[in-house]
């Protein structure tokens, strides 16, 4: 558990090196979360404007 | 093979075949090079453990000049030849290309007040980041600012073209002025100038962003196509409608 703990402790460091881990994380998932809602949003939207022949 | 792919409806099916693959590569990369760079690496002599900030911030670095080269060069590609898709793929690069450059900037940050004793400086690197986060969002302000894409896109792209000269500053700011920010470690006479365990990780992480950058694309240029789809049915469709009510349509000079 101390080996652990000392390891998220980052020799003092965590409050600089997981924030910057997390904005990261936050922001990679965030883009790509947003861009498959807004591909699946204009996919629907195709759908009910296009006869069945015109869909590719 | 260029203007093959240059068929948007060749390449929604091509963009459809190789996301997945995109997808899981990147997720591979980025849990070895995680691994590899928060636990199997060793902390820095000078910098300490604070060195585990480069595995995301030199990626981030690296992709935002990537982002905004190939967004310069697919705008060129969009004027000089009026290729269909390279407009589509600049305008759905800027924001991955804006992410990153955010997140250079908001890690480079939390590396620097440990290091340097600062959040920020503003020195030649530093705001020429800076400048590049904000041609980023004037490229995308400028693109959506018209009614008629077309011409937003053609004002944007200019922009974007115009703004290419701040690539080269980024890179060589910090051999030509004296700052705070180290020069290249990687990218140098000689080879690099890090240890194979610190190497391999940033390398890893810079393959993870970039397979990210692909995976992100192909949603959204696969968005774009549809969306132009989408635009050009709207518009049949009004067309349709004014057609067969004509008595509804604006007689000549009557104020609309």
């Amino acid at each position: 558990m101390d080996a652990l703990t000392s390891y998220f402790y980052m020799d003092g460091y965590a409050g600089f090196i997981w924030p910057a881990y997390a904005i990261v994380t936050a922001v990679l998932v965030g883009l790509w979360m947003i861009s498959r809602r807004s591909l699946r949003d204009a996919e629907r939207t195709l759908d009910t404007l296009s006869p069945p022949e015109d869909r590719q | 093979m260029f203007h093959r792919f240059a068929n948007p409806a060749r390449f929604l099916r091509l963009a459809a075949a190789v996301q997945p693959w995109a997808a899981g590569v990147t997720v591979v990369l980025l849990a070895t090079g995680l691994v590899l760079g928060l636990v199997a690496s060793p902390a820095d002599y000078q910098q300490g453990e604070t060195v585990r900030i480069m595995y995301v911030h030199v990626p981030s670095a690296w992709m935002a000049i990537f982002c905004y080269s190939a967004l310069a060069g697919a705008c060129a590609v969009a004027l000089i030849w009026k290729h269909p898709l390279a407009g589509l793929a600049a305008r759905a690069t800027a924001p991955i290309g804006a992410a990153f450059t955010f997140l250079a900037l908001v890690t480079g940050s939390l590396w620097g007040k440990p290091m340097w004793g600062t959040w920020w400086v503003w020195d030649a690197r530093l705001t020429s980041v800076l400048v590049l986060f904000f041609l980023y969002l004037g490229y995308m302000a400028l693109d959506n600012a018209f009614d008629d894409p077309g011409r937003g896109a053609k004002a944007s792209s200019i922009l974007a073209l115009v703004g290419f000269v701040n690539v080269p500053i980024i890179k060589f700011s910090v051999d030509w002025w004296n700052t705070l920010h180290q020069p290249s470690s990687v990218v140098k006479m000689g080879g690099p100038a890090i240890h194979p365990s610190m190497l391999t990780p940033l390398l890893l992480m810079g393959l993870a962003f970039t397979t990210y950058y692909v995976w992100v694309l192909l949603i959204r240029i696969r968005r774009e196509i549809i969306a132009t789809k989408i635009r050009a049915l709207q518009m049949r469709q009004a067309a349709g409608q004014g057609a067969a009510a004509p008595a509804a349509a604006p007689a000549p000079g009557e104020a609309r």
